[in-house]
């Protein structure tokens, strides 16, 4: 498969993760590009049909990183600065509906690890296995903290949110 | 809407097409600029651990070409060795292993007084255990063979007396500065990863190897290295700085190699970099600073 074949296969799929664990769309898109970059740097020592993990893994990496140089790592404040950009982002268009814009501000106040099992289990749909792969962590602690994340996340939305 | 949509919404969630484009021009540019390019932590390491043991591998070119009668030892070095018809010392600081070199002048102006006054004994017979080459200022050499307090020259048959042993005249006394440098170094190789780990909490399991490749290639480099200086050790009956710094180096370009390929955070390459450095530069002032 060729750079540009699997960059247009995951692109969506690492960009989508990177913003949702990120908040900024801007940094989402950086992080995804350096993502793809790095993928090529390594790429001879990657296995066959491992890319895909591979590349949340660098991405998981990239954005904890991120949060640990700028010491956010329990809490991210709400960036104004996303009202303001183009109406055709990916951001303008995520809050085009009124609950799909409640669930995300909803999701983006979750502390991080809440907001990774979350992504990873309902917006990236992975199972439980895979789940378990890209964070390291074992079964049991993945149920039981997306039981306490969908918990928050439904307290936080007034608790009428059944999922 | 139902909750299932909802999520759905979030689900669609795609960057624009030229977001895309944009991502894919840098990382094709990327991919051109970075093809040809060496690491700058690895090029730095490795350029600083190679003028390192070239430092100690050069030969000193000031040595003197003009008899002095007033001439001082310059360096000693002791050699362990029962074989009596043979004498294995030589005039290098660079043979770890079963050879010491002596450099301090305090310990060369003792041993140099301890001959000028040394008795010559009645005639016994002695069993020779070491070998002492002893190199004096004007480049002149003598090749000694040591009992305890007694020396002869392996030339001229020469027998002294010393007051004291040979071994307690040489008894290593080191300068305080250079142990407190050497076990600086030590200590702020541990530091340096200590303060890493702490920066990056997520690599505390890897501090032996990044994955199991890199295990499994520490495990084959350090057998390979103990098999080589084991042979060099018994071929040679000594040990040159060169194989351990050779073999140091190996592991130590070896280390940063195989992090960058597992993908380690930049910080940990350098620290994994230093850290080397630093053990390089303890051994070298510990072992070969006397």
């Amino acid at each position: 498969m060729t750079l540009e074949e699997l960059f247009y296969l995951h692109n969506q799929t690492i960009f989508k993760y990177l913003y949702y664990l990120l908040n900024d769309e801007k940094l989402a898109e950086d992080f995804t590009q350096e993502t793809f970059t790095r993928f090529l740097h390594y790429e001879k020592s990657i296995k066959a049909g491992a890319e895909l993990a591979w590349l949340r893994r660098t991405a998981r990496n990239l954005a904890y990183d991120h949060y640990r140089r700028k010491r956010l790592i329990q809490f991210v404040p709400f960036l104004q600065g996303h009202e303001e950009q183009e109406p055709i982002s990916p951001h303008q268009w995520l809050l085009q509906q009124e609950e799909a814009k409640a669930l995300y501000l909803a999701i983006r106040q979750l502390k991080l690890s809440y907001r990774d099992v979350i992504i990873l289990r309902k917006i990236e749909g992975l199972s439980i296995q895979e789940t378990c792969d890209v964070l390291g962590w074992n079964e049991g602690k993945v149920k039981n903290t997306l039981k306490r994340a969908l918990a928050v996340l439904q307290k936080q939305l007034g608790g009428d949110w059944d999922d | 809407m139902t909750k299932e949509k909802t999520w759905q919404h979030l689900r669609e969630l795609a960057p624009t097409k030229q977001q895309q484009n944009n991502m894919l021009r840098e990382i094709r540019l990327s991919k051109k600029a970075t093809s040809w390019k060496i690491s700058a932590v690895s090029l730095l390491f490795i350029a600083v651990l190679t003028i390192l043991a070239l430092s100690f591998l050069q030969t000193p070119l000031d040595i003197a070409t003009t008899t002095d009668e007033a001439k001082e030892i310059a360096k000693i070095y002791v050699r362990d060795n029962d074989k009596q018809d043979r004498f294995l010392a030589k005039a290098s600081c660079l043979y770890v292993v079963a050879q010491k070199c002596y450099k301090n002048q305090d310990v060369l102006l003792q041993f140099q007084q301890a001959m000028a006054t040394a008795k010559s004994p009645p005639p016994m017979s002695l069993v020779l255990k070491q070998d002492v080459l002893i190199v004096y200022t004007d480049g002149t050499q003598e090749q000694w063979k040591v009992a305890g307090r007694y020396m002869t020259n392996i030339h001229t048959q020469q027998v002294i007396q010393l007051e004291q042993p040979v071994s307690s005249l040489l008894f290593v006394f080191r300068d305080q500065m250079q142990l407190l440098l050497g076990y600086g170094f030590l200590f702020l190789s541990h530091f340096i990863l200590w303060i890493t780990k702490h920066k990056v909490p997520h690599i505390k399991r890897r501090a032996f190897a990044a994955n199991v490749e890199h295990m499994i290639a520490n495990g084959v480099m350090l057998l390979l290295f103990a098999i080589l200086l084991a042979t060099v050790y018994f071929l040679t009956a000594t040990l040159h700085a060169f194989w351990i710094y050779g073999a140091f180096i190996i592991y130590s370009t070896m280390q940063v190699y195989y992090r960058k390929k597992a993908g380690e955070p930049r910080i940990y390459i350098l620290a994994c970099a230093l850290n080397q450095l630093c053990i390089g530069l303890a051994f070298t002032i510990l072992f070969f600073v006397y």
